[in-house]
């Protein structure tokens, strides 16, 4: 017999190769257990473990997907989702025909003119999420022209982010924290241009939420803020009667907040915002959190009187996926949307957005949003 | 038999090990990869004309007949699409009340509106390029809907064909829609030359100053994505395909010129930022935020027909085009392609049929697939229903036979159907009393 022709030694090697692929996609066959990934066969695509290309994500929403491949589940769990279906209670009402090429949407705070009302929320512990931490989101927020607040509980010191967060910041307290005047004084001689004090709640180490405080601690407020000169703002407010009293303890500038409904499934504070607008009466800037996602958000909670919106969660997204090119490109994108939606709705800058601008269908939900 | 002679019985020969593998081959995954997992007698063929018995229907037909692309232009709306979907839930917020049931054959919903005469109050709406449906294009589309179905229909600024083509045998009924364009000159030609051509009224649409189709974008990114996965793994990153934040790559995702430019290259841009004022220095092309009333009001001399405003969704603005003298009005969000998160056209026809209080035609579009849809939007105080989506999904399924089938036999008997019974059997006579509006 030639050696061109088949042969069983020929036939039986080429077959062990295809079989040898074969076994090597089977655990069983390779003795392992099955585990939670098993190998993926040749012909398989490949699982998609690696972010997607920055440049290529279209909104807010997928930089938390992208965040997910990043982070242990346990972690992803403290920043993960969000309830946007108030803000899907709101329509927005544009006008046409109005000139709107020479937008603005600069705000000014405290005597400080912001490049836009969208600032980046005060987080603690950012090294859970980046090995850069607070330095890339100082880095991030400073290019995409976004005001940081600054966290007591921050994984860096706060000299190093002074350094980063240009042009200024603000600093945040916790107003149950028996430290927290040192942090304000130590906060006011490293630059900080305002104080936020969080009421409300209390930091929990080691990665927790925040645990829930019963009531208010004004007095604990008041001392924090004796003596302090730059201004003073307390977040955390979310009912008209709190944002009276806090007018009643003289604080410059309120938030809004629930903490993003962290504390005990609670609604964004979307709704909530104008009752709170209407009991401050322009006293003192309104600014307000809790699970903007998208530029019209942001523009609805603007209509309805807020002077600044702040971006906590998606900003860590954009921190886990991809450090400080992350934070600035949310930051960003919340800042086009804006601009599309402000375009769209015939408004070239904040002066010219009120009420008018949306509608609110169906009851402001009495349940609450409340911290307390 | 010797033990010699028992152990070479008993073991491995090449024949046992071929039989072995033969075994093991015929049932591994590879192979039933091989074989189609459904006979042929279960796939799905493709529907003929005379199946299609909604609207809704011929959407499959025409996805498989065009490309990705030009099902994804034609598809999507702005930004997260929650107003494209309000568009259709609106409807479910009206409900109609079954009248005094009368004969079908005396339903009469003829009318004139603004020189045009109408069998049924349903026109097709202006959209682009309509040759990427159907190589009939515009002229096809035009001939099935006015010439052989009683349908007028507005052609857009963005014909695939130009208008001359498809006004031939126009016979006095075909509109012409326009954006406005800064150069007033160029703006004066294009007028001058549809009147000239045979439009019989103008239609200015004045919405879409920032819209992102953001889904068409994120389905073109995936598919770059992939393809440059299909590619060989070296191959060097061209950074053409994909890159939607580089204001020069932007295609159709966008509108006007370098529109919505969302996010940034981050600080992988090495290049310095140029300055940017207004409202390009927050990534927004300027392409359309420059319209203006008093643009209008320039333009209208170049206009000696009727001019119709398009893109209005709110009373204010309905208000002011009766007092600035326009002869008639679109409701319309641009089928949910103009700004996401505003209203759906049904709900805001009621207040701005109030504001124009009988003095201009009102008409609408957004959302429209039956002829109970119509009729709703009739009695809300509609004169007339534009067909966008609706009469593409005809056309590029079943070309101009498809648009006429959609017309004649489909949406002109549901609204003959449900008008009945209602009880109605004339235009005029149709109003609110026909329906219950639960809005929310």
């Amino acid at each position: 017999m030639s050696d061109q022709k088949f042969s069983r030694r020929r036939a039986i090697g080429s077959v062990g190769a295809i079989v040898a692929g074969t076994v090597a996609g089977s655990t069983i066959a390779s003795g392992q257990a099955p585990a939670a990934r098993r190998e993926r066969a040749p012909w398989e695509p490949p699982l998609e473990v690696r972010v997607a290309p920055r440049e290529e994500l279209v909104n807010i929403l997928e930089f938390e997907e992208e965040a997910k491949k990043k982070l242990q589940p346990a972690t992803f769990a403290l920043v993960a989702g969000g309830d946007r279906a108030l803000f899907d209670r709101i329509t927005l009402r544009p006008r046409m025909n109005i000139p709107t090429t020479d937008m603005d949407l600069t705000v000014n705070l405290f005597g400080e003119d912001h490049f836009t009302p969208i600032l980046v929320a005060p987080i603690a512990e950012q090294k859970r999420f980046h090995p850069d931490a607070e330095l890339a989101t100082a880095k991030g927020a400073a290019a995409g022209k976004a005001l940081m607040i600054v966290s007591s509980r921050s994984s860096v010191a706060l000299s190093d982010i002074a350094a980063l967060a240009k042009p200024s910041f603000w600093y945040q307290v916790y107003a149950s924290d028996s430290d927290a005047k040192t942090q304000v004084q130590d906060a006011v001689k490293a630059g900080a241009k305002a104080i936020v004090i969080t009421i409300g709640a209390s930091h929990v180490a080691n990665g927790a939420r925040p645990a829930t405080a019963t009531s208010i601690n004004w007095s604990a407020v008041d001392a924090i803020r004796q003596g302090v000169s730059i201004p003073v703002i307390v977040k955390g407010i979310t009912t008209p009667a709190e944002a009276t009293a806090a007018l009643q303890h003289d604080v410059q500038g309120i938030i809004a907040s629930n903490f993003g409904g962290l504390l005990a499934d609670k609604d964004a504070m979307i709704l909530a915002l104008p009752n709170i607008v209407d009991a401050v009466g322009g006293e003192v800037p309104v600014l307000v959190d809790g699970s903007f996602r998208r530029g019209t958000d942001i523009l609805k909670a603007l209509a309805f009187g807020a002077k600044g919106v702040l971006l906590g969660r998606p900003v860590m997204w954009g921190l886990a996926a991809y450090g400080d090119a992350g934070v600035q490109n949310v930051i960003e994108m919340a800042q086009t949307e804006l601009a599309r939606y402000m375009g769209m709705c015939g408004k070239p800058n904040l002066k010219a957005l009120d009420r008018t601008a949306v509608k609110i269908h169906g009851p402001i939900p009495t349940k609450a949003t409340t911290n307390n | 038999m010797g033990p010699i002679e028992r152990r070479w019985e008993q073991s491995l020969t090449r024949r046992k090990a071929l039989a072995g593998m033969a075994g093991l081959i015929a049932g591994s995954p590879l192979l039933h990869a091989q074989l189609d997992p459904r006979p042929f007698s279960e796939h799905r063929r493709a529907p003929g004309l005379s199946e299609m018995l909604t609207a809704f229907d011929f959407e499959p037909v025409m996805f498989a007949n065009v490309p990705q692309s030009v099902y994804d232009y034609t598809a999507h709306g702005d930004g997260s699409e929650w107003t494209l979907r309000r568009n259709r839930q609106a409807f479910d917020w009206v409900d109609l009340v079954v009248g005094q049931r009368v004969d079908p054959s005396a339903v009469d919903l003829s009318s004139t509106l603004l020189g045009l005469t109408l069998k049924y109050p349903i026109m097709i709406a202006p959209t682009a390029t309509q040759v990427a449906l159907h190589p009939d294009g515009e002229a096809g589309m035009y001939r099935a809907a006015e010439l052989s179905s009683n349908t007028p229909m507005c052609l857009s600024t963005n014909s695939s064909q130009p208008l001359e083509q498809v006004a031939k045998g126009a016979q006095g009924q075909l509109w012409w829609q326009f954006y406005p364009r800064q150069d007033m000159g160029g703006s004066q030609a294009l007028l001058e030359r549809a009147q000239g051509a045979g439009a019989t009224a103008i239609v200015i649409t004045v919405d879409q100053q920032a819209s992102y189709y953001e889904r068409s974008q994120h389905d073109r990114n995936l598919g770059a994505r992939a393809s440059r996965r299909g590619a060989a793994a070296g191959a060097a990153r061209q950074g053409g395909a994909g890159r939607p934040n580089d204001p020069e790559a932007l295609g159709t995702a966008t509108i006007g010129r370098g529109a919505a430019v969302p996010g940034s290259a981050g600080a992988a841009n090495a290049r310095p930022a140029p300055v940017r004022r207004g409202a390009a220095a927050y990534r927004v092309g300027g392409g359309r935020l420059w319209y203006s009333w008093e643009y209008l009001d320039q333009v209208r001399k170049f206009i000696k027909v009727p001019i119709v405003i398009k893109g209005i969704v709110t009373a204010e603005d309905a208000r002011i085009c009766v007092e600035r003298g326009f002869d008639g009005i679109v409701v319309s969000n641009h089928g949910g392609r103009s700004m996401d998160y505003g209203p759906s056209t049904l709900e805001v026809l009621p207040e701005i049929v109030a504001a124009v209080n009988g003095k201009i035609p009102v008409m609408i579009d957004s959302g429209f697939r039956r002829g109970s849809d119509v009729l709703k939007a009739l009695a809300l105080g509609a004169d007339a229903v534009w067909l966008g989506r609706a009469a593409r999904w005809a056309l590029g399924a079943f070309g101009p036979l498809g648009v006429e089938r959609l017309l004649t036999e489909i949406l002109f008997k549901e609204l003959v159907y449900a008008a009945a019974a209602t009880g109605k059997t004339t235009l005029a006579s149709i109003d609110a009393s026909i329906v219950k509006q639960n809005w929310p």
